[in-house]
């Protein structure tokens, strides 16, 4: 009886870490496509994200992680710097 | 000078000695309508009067600044005429100093192609028909080419367009860390090539090359040397970027063969946002005994619409540049950017008739 808690249980949080993870990132100064660019490839380069998406109506960038990778705060923000922008927010959701 | 005061009996021989000019010469601007005498004698010689001497002092002063005759006797009508302005008379004279211009223009290619000549020519004692002088000028009797500048143009812009590695046309000078930016330029001032890798967020290196049109004596000749574009300040705000740069290269200047050291330093700053754009740029370049020369411009530019990078974005711009010593001080040019993606085109047509065209591609 207590195997057929287990096994589900252990099957749920294993899907759990293997979920990508979506991170938005609020951007000040995009202005222009180039400055769209700058940030898609720089975060390209990065070997935990999925895809960017950079939405220059609503500063933002969206990043998907890879499945049971993450980027930290800071290197976000190192990488933002890096495109020549400022940082503003930094959200995650599963 | 036409006020008519007291009626001497000037003859034409009077008149000429009066004015340093010959009576065939006074016949000849009667014959054209600029001087007429106020009588003649029963015998038939001209009698003019006392103020006959000023018009012919001012037809040769017209002449000096290359007025033709008929251009002259407009000028004299004007001239006696109740309703004429001086607006009249400026816009004659800004006609005159564009073919002064033009003509400038011309003396200068001469100019540079007799040096380009005679530094071809060894002059020693080699038969004639080895001087490359006279080889050049038996040439000339062969169909006339295509002006060079217009040659240039357009293999600039189809080496643009082969090599479509696009780049953007004065887009920022640093771009991201790992970003690597072609631009070429090919405008008033000459056809531009840069390249630069931003090494970190505030410094790019590269190599720049240019055909400039000299700012002093107007000789075209190629500036190359490497690059640092310096990202000085950025603002960043929610819905602009203001930035302040500076570039600054060294390396060769080449005009006929001849190389002089050159450098060259410029500072940029611009502001914009997705609807405007504003940017004000100054240069300064020392070429030796080639050229050396102040120069700046300044942009203003709306975007009609704006949409997201991954879809085309126009802009409208008007570029104005100043070139303090040379003959077109201050040309206009309207022009029309497009961004797409990773890549930046601007084409466009200046005050002075020449065709901007400008790329840039961001890799």
């Amino acid at each position: 009886m207590r195997r057929l808690f287990i096994v589900p249980i252990t099957v749920m949080l294993f899907a759990a870490t293997a979920q990508a993870a979506t991170i938005h990132v609020g951007v000040k100064g995009l202005v222009c496509a180039f400055c769209a660019t700058g940030l898609e490839k720089t975060f390209g380069e990065e070997a935990a994200i999925e895809s960017v998406k950079v939405d220059l109506e609503k500063k933002l960038v969206t990043l998907e992680t890879k499945p049971n990778q993450t980027i930290d705060d800071a290197t976000i923000k190192e990488r933002v710097v890096d495109a020549g922008f400022t940082i503003t927010t930094i959200t995650r959701s599963k | 000078m036409a006020t008519k005061t007291a009626t001497k009996n000037l003859t034409i021989g009077d008149i000429a000695s009066a004015t340093g000019t010959s009576a065939d010469t006074l016949r000849y601007y009667e014959k054209m309508g600029l001087i007429k005498p106020e009588t003649r004698t029963p015998s038939g010689y001209r009698v003019y009067g006392s103020d006959a001497a000023s018009v012919v002092r001012f037809i040769q002063s017209a002449k000096g600044l290359g007025f033709t005759l008929e251009e002259i006797r407009q000028l004299l009508v004007l001239e006696a005429s109740d309703t004429s302005t001086c607006a009249d008379i400026l816009a004659r004279t800004q006609e005159k100093m564009h073919e002064a211009e033009q003509k400038i223009r011309e003396l200068k290619a001469i100019k540079s192609l007799l040096a380009g000549l005679m530094k071809s020519c060894p002059g020693n004692k080699k038969p004639l028909r080895d001087c490359p002088i006279m080889n050049h000028i038996k040439k000339a009797d062969s169909p006339r080419k295509k002006k060079p500048a217009t040659n240039v143009l357009i293999a600039t812009i189809l080496a643009a367009a082969l090599w479509y590695a696009p780049v953007p046309a004065h887009a920022k000078p640093v771009s991201y860390v790992g970003g690597t930016m072609i631009m070429q330029e090919n405008d008033e001032t000459g056809h531009t090539l840069a390249v630069d890798y931003t090494i970190n967020p505030r410094v790019a290196v590269g190599a720049f090359a240019k055909r400039e049109r000299g700012e002093v004596n107007g000789d075209n000749y190629t500036t190359a040397g490497p690059q640092v574009n310096l990202l000085l300040k950025r603002w960043n705000f929610d819905d602009a970027q203001g930035n302040i740069y500076t570039s600054h290269g060294a390396g060769v200047a080449t005009l006929d063969g001849h190389s002089q050291f050159a450098a060259w330093s410029s500072v940029l700053a611009d502001f914009e946002t997705r609807r405007v754009f504003t940017s004000y740029e100054a240069r300064y370049l020392s070429a030796g005994d080639i050229d050396h020369a102040f120069s700046q411009k300044a942009r203003v530019g709306v975007a009609p619409y704006v949409g997201n990078y991954d879809e085309v974005n126009p802009w409208l711009m008007l570029q104005v540049d100043n070139h303090p010593t040379k003959i077109d001080n201050f040309v206009v040019t309207p022009l029309v950017r497009v961004f797409y993606g990773t890549n930046l085109v601007e084409a466009g047509y200046s005050s002075n008739n020449t065709i901007m065209f400008n790329w840039v591609k961001q890799f």
